[in-house]
């Protein structure tokens, strides 16, 4: 052997193969293609691999079939796809809603306002209070008919009283 | 966040309406009149009064020969100025009530009445508000239908 693979070996035999650089790892694999002896010398030294490990790394029909791998990918994606909980559904249900329901609101409260009707009271029986100020501007009768103020003084009311006469 | 930002919506949007209709109804307010309109058959044949002509009933009695005094119709209505109000009495007996215009607590109004279809009077005049006018007519069978109407 060459001095250069003696000390490849060397090196090797002192660091294994993490003390190699990738160019003296190339050579010693080179090296070892090429002399079978030189690798059966080395074979003590070189690591084994855990027991299990390897076993299960040679029981190729233990591992998963490609469909079950694109299985397995497939529910990782849907895991990860966002889920419509009740909760975010309903918000997303007021976030519709809201705009339209204040808009409906306000058209009710402008509708009350202006077509509401009467003011409070008008269905009750509003007390008689005679008296207060009246002026007449004009007054007519027709046909037949007179009329009539009759004062009523402090202890009675003003009554206009329409009067006709019998035929 | 969204929930907070819709209601502030509502919120300013309902102050907005109620900017938009305080006007309006106050023009509403200014440009009608409420009438309460009553109808009251005064009899001397009997005694009866009708509870809420009692105190009234008190006052005609001095000065007219009436006993019985029974409240056959009541209206309570808002009516826009220029518009007519009609109220059937009874007998064929009618009452139309057109506001004209009202200021602070005047209103100016007509009063027409009608026996069947006949006008027999026709008066202008101007009450205050909140006050009662009273109107008579004497009826075929001896009573006198009196109309108050009171203007708010």
């Amino acid at each position: 052997m060459s001095k250069t693979s003696d000390d490849i070996l060397a090196k090797f035999a002192r660091d294994g193969l993490d003390g190699l650089t990738p160019d003296e790892v190339n050579l010693l694999e080179g090296l070892l293609n090429s002399r079978p002896d030189v690798a059966q010398e080395l074979e003590p030294t070189v690591a084994r691999p855990d027991e299990r490990l390897a076993a299960a790394l040679q029981a190729d029909e233990q591992l998963p079939s490609d469909a079950a791998w694109q299985n397995v990918w497939d529910k990782v994606e849907t895991g990860a796809a966002p889920v419509a909980t009740p909760g975010s559904r309903t918000l997303r249900l007021w976030r519709v809603l809201a705009p339209v329901t204040a808009a409906a609101a306000c058209l009710v409260m402008v509708l009350m306002w202006q077509f509401g009707g009467q003011d409070t009271g008008a269905d009750e029986f509003w007390p008689l209070s005679p008296g207060g100020t009246f002026e007449i501007h004009e007054i007519e009768t027709y046909g037949d008919a007179t009329f009539l103020i009759a004062a009523g003084g402090e202890e009675s009311v003003d009554v206009i009283w329409v009067l006709e006469q019998e035929s | 966040m969204a929930f907070v930002r819709a209601l502030l919506l509502t919120a300013v949007g309902l102050l907005v309406c109620g900017q938009v209709a305080a006007p309006a109804r106050a023009d509403d307010k200014r440009s009608t009149v409420q009438f309460q309109v009553l109808g009251i058959r005064a009899t001397k044949k009997n005694s009866e009064v009708s509870p809420e002509l009692k105190r009234l009933a008190e006052l005609l009695k001095k000065r007219y020969k009436y006993t019985g005094f029974k409240l056959v119709k009541r209206v309570s209505e808002s009516v826009r100025l220029n518009k007519t109000l009609t109220v059937a009495m009874i007998d064929s007996c009618t009452v139309k009530i057109t506001p004209q215009s009202r200021k602070d607590k005047q209103v100016r109004m007509i009063v027409e009445i009608q026996k069947g279809s006949k006008k027999v009077l026709r008066i202008t005049a101007t009450g205050e508000s909140g006050r009662t006018q009273f109107y008579a007519a004497d009826l075929d069978n001896g009573d006198a239908l009196i109309i108050a109407i009171t203007p708010r």
